[in-house]
């Protein structure tokens, strides 16, 4: 009897240890939760140039991906360059819209057709996302 | 010693395994989630939807070399004058539109300064065009 007794007030002295430990644990879950935000990851490594713009990005659920090379990725998913108008095209039908997110160090001689393709696949206001900080 | 019974009992349930899979939630949303402020900057074309332009606005053509120096209609100008002489320019030429012509090599970090910067300054109308 002595020895359970022994056993019940030691549990019970680690558990009440272990409530400001909890609570500190989710207070930071939900910062994180609420405060961080998701984004896909994109297998091409992009860098996105800084600025500091005063427009905060609308993040669209699709997001473009182009590298400093050309190649592109839609939502994670690497594809052929020649295929984009039809993508785009697709994905607007549905109503989407596009975040284009462009490598810093992207050529022009690459950004301009790109952007023609977009217009011809129908994307009416093409906006490429930036991080915030100074350039 | 009956009332320490149900004391017990009750504490059995354990709080690990909710501490085990509330930390699995932070761990969770610590990686997967990112603090980075994102920015958006329009780009247009010349002759897209967004830019209103006919044969008779005055045009403005910035270039932009692959160095860094910018070019205002032929003319050589420092980075930081271009931004106040457009709005100069523009209050006299209220359709007026800005063409920026960067060369093929220029990168986009560099092409989005000159945009950001005419942006900044209340400058409309400023479209993008092949060199």
């Amino acid at each position: 009897m002595r020895l359970s007794d022994a056993e019940t007030g030691a549990s019970e002295v680690s558990e009440d240890h272990l409530i400001p430990l909890i609570n500190i644990v989710f207070l930071l879950l939900i910062f994180f939760m609420v405060a961080g935000t998701f984004m896909n990851p994109d297998p091409l490594g992009v860098e996105p140039p800084a600025s500091d713009s005063e427009h905060p990005a609308t993040l669209e659920l699709a997001t473009l991906s182009v590298a400093a090379d050309g190649r592109l990725a839609l939502d994670g998913e690497a594809f052929d360059p020649d295929e984009l108008r039809t993508r785009v095209a697709a994905l607007l039908e549905q109503g989407e819209g596009l975040t284009i997110r462009a490598d810093a160090n992207l050529p022009a001689s690459r950004l301009l057709p790109l952007l023609r393709e977009l217009e011809a696949a129908g994307l009416e206001r093409s906006t490429v996302v930036t991080v915030q900080g100074e350039p | 010693m009956q009332l320490d019974v149900p004391r017990k009992r009750r504490l059995s349930l354990g709080l690990t395994p909710l501490i085990d899979v509330v930390f699995i939630l932070l761990i969770f949303f610590m990686l997967a989630t990112t603090f980075m402020e994102w920015r958006e900057v329009p780009l247009v074309l010349a002759g897209q939807a967004g830019e209103t332009s006919d044969s008779h606005t005055a045009v403005a053509v910035v270039r932009i070399e692959a160095t860094g120096n910018i070019w205002l209609d032929g003319a050589p100008i420092a980075k930081e004058a271009l931004a106040t002489r457009l709005v100069e320019w523009q209050a006299r030429e209220s359709n007026g539109v800005v063409r920026v012509r960067p060369d093929g090599d220029v990168s986009l970090q560099r092409l989005l300064e000159v945009v950001e910067q005419l942006d900044r300054a209340g400058i409309t109308n400023v479209s993008l065009q092949e060199e």
